[in-house]
Order: C-alpha cells, then structure tokens, then sequence
C-alpha cells in the first residue's frame, strides 16, 4: 500500500521527478563511469609494462634485493637453463626468459659513462613480452646473432651513437676482475618511466661470458597466458618451486613496474574524492527535491495524519519515494554508464598519444569493475534515502490542523 | 814429464777461466721475478714510510678538465692512505687501504665509510684505485720472461704477468722494465677477453730522480683522454700510527 502510495506520489510532479533522477543518473554515471577508466587505465598501464619490460613476475634469489644494488652478480640464480625450463612447463605460463642485470662503462671511442645493463635470452624474450618492440624508437631489437647492443634513446644521443656504430663495454666481472668487450649499436629504446640515460641491452650468452658468470641470471622473467590469472600462477609457481628447496623468492608486476605501487594509491583518492563530492551533490539535490514536496503536500500531509496515520507511516511515505526516486536514478545510470562503457571498449578504447622521444601510444579501455559498480549504485541510493529523510522527519511531525490550516 | 807439467797448466787455466765467468753469468741471468721485484722496488721501496703530495690532472679531449690534490701517506704496499686536499668540493675524501685487497672510500659531507672495489675509477680518472695504491705486482701476477725489446732507443726487459687468480682487476699485465737500472717504464693492461684496456708510461722528472714520479694513464675507452699524477712533495718519517690505516678511524669524531 505505502509503495503504492509512494509510487503514484513520483508521477504527480513529473518534471521534479525528472530532474532528481536525472542528478542521480548523472552521479552514477560519474562514479562508476571514472571508476572503469581508472581501473581501464590500471590495467591497461600495467598490460603494457608486463608484455613490454616486467613480465607478469619475476623469479630472483631472496638475497637479491638486498645486495643487487652493490653486487649484482653475487645473488644470481645458478643452473638457469633448467630452471627456466621448469617455470615455461608450468600450465598458465606463456614462456620465459632469463635476465641478468650488471653495470659498468661504455664508450663511443670519444666519451663514456657508466651504464646500468641487462642482459636477456632475445629468442625467449620474444616469446615472453610480446609488446618489448614497441620501445624501440631507432634501429631493432636484439637479434639472434651475437655481438649487437641496445642503448636507451638518451644515452646513445648523450655518446652521439648512430644505429650501426661500434661501442666499447667494460664491465666488473663475477670475480672481481675487469672484462672488456666490443659490440655494435642495433636500436635504441625508451618510452615512459624509462631509464633511458643509462639503460643497455644485450644477449644473454655475450654478457655470461664477458661478465665469466656461467649459467646465471639475476631473475627469470614469466610471461602469463592470461593477465587476470597472475596472482593465481604466481602462487602455483611458488608451489613448484618452494619444493625444491632452492632459495627463490617471486616480485609480480605490481612491485616491478616503476611508480605503480604509488600511483594506485593515488588512482583510488582521486575515485574516493570524486564519489565523496557526488555524494554531497546528489544528496543535496535530493533532500532539496524531498523538501519542496514536504512543502507542496502540507495539506495532503495534514488530511492523512486527520484521518489516523501515524507519525512513522508520514515518515516511510517519505522515505519510500526516496528510496525509489534513488533505485530508479541508479540503475538508469549503471545501464547508461555500462553501455557507454562497452561502446567506447568496443571501439578501441581511448588512445592517449605518446610522450615525447618515444613510440609508447597508452590505449585506454574502460572495464568495468564489479566493487565500482556496487559503489555507484549504492551510494545514490544511500544519499536519495538520506536526503529524503529530513524532509520526511518535519512532515512526519506536522501537526494536522496547522497543516490542514496553513494550506 | 813434460806431459804432465801441460795438463796442470791446461787444468789451471779451466778453472781459472769458470771462476771468472761463474758470477758474470748469474748476473746475466736474472729471473722474471727478480726483474719484476727490482722494478716495483723503485717505485715501492721509495715511497714506504713516507708522506707524499701529488697532484692528478685529467685530460678530456686533450683539454685539462680536473685537477686534484692528494696527500699519501705510505706504509707498504698494503696500507695506504690518500686524502684530497683540492679541489675544496673533494677536500677531505679519502681513499684507505686497510690490507690487502680491503679499500675504503670516506666522504666528510656524508661522514660515511663505505667498501669499494680496486677497481674503481680512482676520482673519475684513468686509474684505478689498485693502480695508484698497490704498486707492488707480484703478489698478485706471476711473471714470465718474454724477451728483451727496445722501446724507442732503451732496451728494456718485456715481462708477460699473468694474474694469479680472477679476482685480480687485470687478467694480464705486459711490462716494460729498463734493462740498465730496473726503472720501469710502462704497463699494458689487459681484460680477461685479451683486449687491451689502459696503457701507462712512467718516468722521471728529471735525471736526479731514479724513480718514477710521474705517470701517464690512458685508456682505450676514450681517444685523446688521458690522466696524469706527479709526485711533488715526499717527506720520510719513522712510519705512522697504526691506526692511521684502520677504517674505523676514517669517521670524524
């Protein structure tokens, strides 16, 4: 009977009806609509760092962190080859690769400066990041052939290397001693949060034997078959390997990709910020629209109460055609913020043109999120039926024949 | 008769004749080592218990780009200790060796003590930490003598020195070393790939000096780049403290 009541009450000033709603859909729309591009750009960031740089994890040696910094070669994982086998026979595994990270100096012949390298298998890198070419801004990749070198974009420039042009490489080996090498410059890279002022790349097998580390790398890079399933993969890897009692512990995407574990936060103030100022919004709009119908039904309000209604069925009677007013505005705005999601995800997404000096494009789709969706819908609702509940407490305590007299 | 009396004479002139050329060919035999020793005893023996300024200039481009300043105070071939008195935004870093292969890096801004490696760029020059502080090679390469050579008019003993173990910053060492007096007169250095990393050239500043005092450091890594050290000053004392040449005393009090 009151939903009834309450319904029929909706229909009797359209145009304010109207306008509630469409304050509420626009809400929605807001929340769970930025929401999706947050999360789309989330994934979508990180997507490209997995399939460009990161891989989905990393295997490394537990000391690795702690002395990597001033002795890389000292915590490497030894017998590479066969561990990297293991991980790539892993179901959920797209494949593997081994890296191994190292420093010294590299000249052009003319000047020189220190470098900060790594080293990667090119045959099972390619396989493993799929996207690692798009960081290419001059020359190629690696080949399979020994002896070619990547630089980042700015340190080749800093050298004033061309593409083709020789390249001296001294490096501190496993032991101590010095080692040397020449090699020739076959692309350069760069791209966003790129080290590029001090970034090489070379073959695995050319940097094992320069650096006289035989069969080791500083991390196995795991390339997943499905980026939702990581974590899932992380821990059957951890599993498999736990049990060999070897001493390797794994780093996902989310530690590995430069500024991410403070740019999620950041992502998710923003998402608060935004449904914080909606709530105020929308809920001031509501109680504002629930008031003028207190004032509009003081006679209605004062005939019901002569005629026996209790204080708290004025209230409910209220606070119903809030709620409704709140159910009806969200759901509108989660089929319009869904269908405009799936149309510009369906179209390609949101292209955001590369920085400057690289050939990274960031492709934006948005993807719905099912704890964003929950957030949108329900806080309309909670602030239609908070905003109702004022108005509903002052005609819930009218006095009839003043209400009945005033009108 | 007369038989015997010319075998005597023959017998006596033989061992005349080996007694005089014995000591002539032990002294024309010297071994890879002695040769070696000898050398970095003209650069070693000379500065031990010794305080010495020295200046280290690095070229760019055949242009002068810095100038340092340094105090040494040497003990042996392994305890060394060199301050920067110039320029003032380096004045008071220090370089220590504690022991052997156990070197030292002090920063006063930072007042921290940190475990570098011998090969280390020595102030962003040519040399490298072992090459300035450890100037005594053979406890670290095993010699071999490889021939005798001229190098311009001087003839000069070449020495092939091997490094005894990985750990050594250069896998092979070739030597030049003045036949007449032992001066030595340049190094190669090579990497364990065999490829020739850095070259150094040491002479006297003048003919008085019969050590070297000055030392030339170029490297294969930059052409027209190269970095100079001359000893200036040189004080002997009785030695020094010996916690002169202990880490823990790098840290201001």
């Amino acid at each position: 009977m009151l939903f009834i009541l309450a319904y029929k009450n909706l229909w009797r000033n359209l145009r304010r009806t109207v306008l509630a709603e469409i304050s509420i859909v626009f809400g929605v729309l807001v929340i769970i609509g930025s929401g999706n591009f947050i999360n789309g750009m989330q994934r979508d960031w990180a997507k490209f760092e997995i399939n460009s740089s990161t891989g989905a994890f990393q295997v490394e040696h537990r000391d690795y962190q702690a002395m990597g910094k001033s002795e890389p070669l000292k915590a490497t994982l030894e017998n590479s080859a066969a561990l990297v086998e293991q991980i790539s026979r892993i179901p959920g595994v797209r494949a593997a690769y081994g890296k191994l990270n190292f420093s010294g100096m590299v000249s052009s012949g003319v000047k020189s400066t220190f470098f900060d390298g790594r080293a990667v298998d090119v045959a099972r890198q390619r396989q493993t990041l799929s996207q690692q070419q798009d960081l290419i801004v001059a020359g190629k990749p690696l080949g399979d052939s020994a002896g070619g070198v990547i630089l980042g974009a700015d340190l080749a420039n800093m050298l004033g290397l061309k593409i083709g042009d020789p390249v001296t490489i001294v490096v501190q080996t496993l032991h101590g001693g010095l080692n040397l090498t020449y090699a020739t410059l076959v692309g350069t890279k760069n791209g966003r949060h790129f080290p590029s002022t001090i970034y090489l790349e070379m073959p695995l097998d050319d940097a094992q034997k320069l650096l006289r580390v035989h069969d080791r790398v500083s991390q196995v890079v795991v390339g997943a078959e499905d980026f939702d399933s990581i974590p899932g993969l992380m821990k059957r890897v951890e599993a498999e390997l736990r049990s060999e009692q070897a001493p390797y512990v794994m780093r996902g995407y989310q530690v590995l990709i430069p500024i991410y574990p403070q740019a999620i936060p950041s992502f998710k103030f923003i998402s608060i910020s935004v449904g914080i100022v909606l709530f105020i919004l929308v809920g001031g709009g509501i109680g504002n629209v629930m008031a003028m119908a207190v004032l509009e039904r003081k006679k209605e309000i004062g005939t019901l109460r002569a005629l026996g209604m209790e204080k708290n069925q004025v209230r409910r009677l209220f606070l119903t055609e809030g709620f409704m007013i709140g159910v009806i505005g969200s759901l509108s705005g989660l089929l319009l913020t869904s269908a405009l999601t799936y149309f510009i995800a369906t179209h390609g997404g949101i292209h955001l043109p590369p920085p400057a000096g690289t050939s990274q494009i960031l492709i934006i789709i948005p993807q719905m999120n099912l704890a964003t969706s929950v957030l949108g819908v329900a806080m309309p609702l909670l602030v239609s039926v908070l905003g109702a509940w004022w108005p509903a407490s002052a005609s819930a305590n009218l006095n009839p024949i003043e209400a009945l007299t005033e009108a | 008769m007369k038989t015997i009396g010319f075998k005597k004479i023959n017998a006596i002139l033989l061992a005349g004749t080996l007694m005089i050329l014995a000591p002539l060919c032990s002294y024309a035999e010297p071994s890879a080592l002695q040769i070696l020793d000898r050398a970095d005893d003209k650069w070693d023996l000379n500065l031990r218990n010794a305080t010495t300024a020295l200046e280290l200039l690095v070229y760019r481009e055949s242009e002068l780009r810095k100038s340092y300043h340094l105090k040494l105070k040497y003990q042996d071939t392994d305890h060394v200790l060199a301050e920067t008195t110039f320029p003032p935004r380096n004045e008071g870093e220090i370089m220590l060796q504690a022991g052997r292969r156990n070197y030292w890096l002090f920063l006063p801004n930072i007042n921290r003590a940190m475990r570098i490696s011998e090969s280390n760029s020595l102030s962003n020059s040519d040399f490298s930490n072992t090459d300035l502080l450890s100037p005594r090679l053979s406890n670290e390469y095993a010699p071999a003598l490889i021939g005798t050579e001229k190098l311009g008019d001087v003839e000069t003993y070449k020495l092939e020195l091997l490094a005894k173990d990985e750990s050594t910053p250069y896998a092979k060492i070739i030597y030049w070393i003045r036949k007449a007096d032992y001066f030595p007169l340049r190094r190669d250095y090579y990497t364990f790939s065999q490829q020739l990393l850095k070259r150094l050239d040491m002479k006297a500043s003048s003919a008085k000096v019969s050590w070297p005092d000055t030392f030339v450091m170029s490297s294969v890594l930059e052409r027209d780049k190269k970095t100079v050290i001359r000893y200036l000053k040189q004080t002997h004392g009785p030695g020094f403290p010996p916690e002169t040449f202990h880490e823990s005393s790098l840290m201001k009090r």
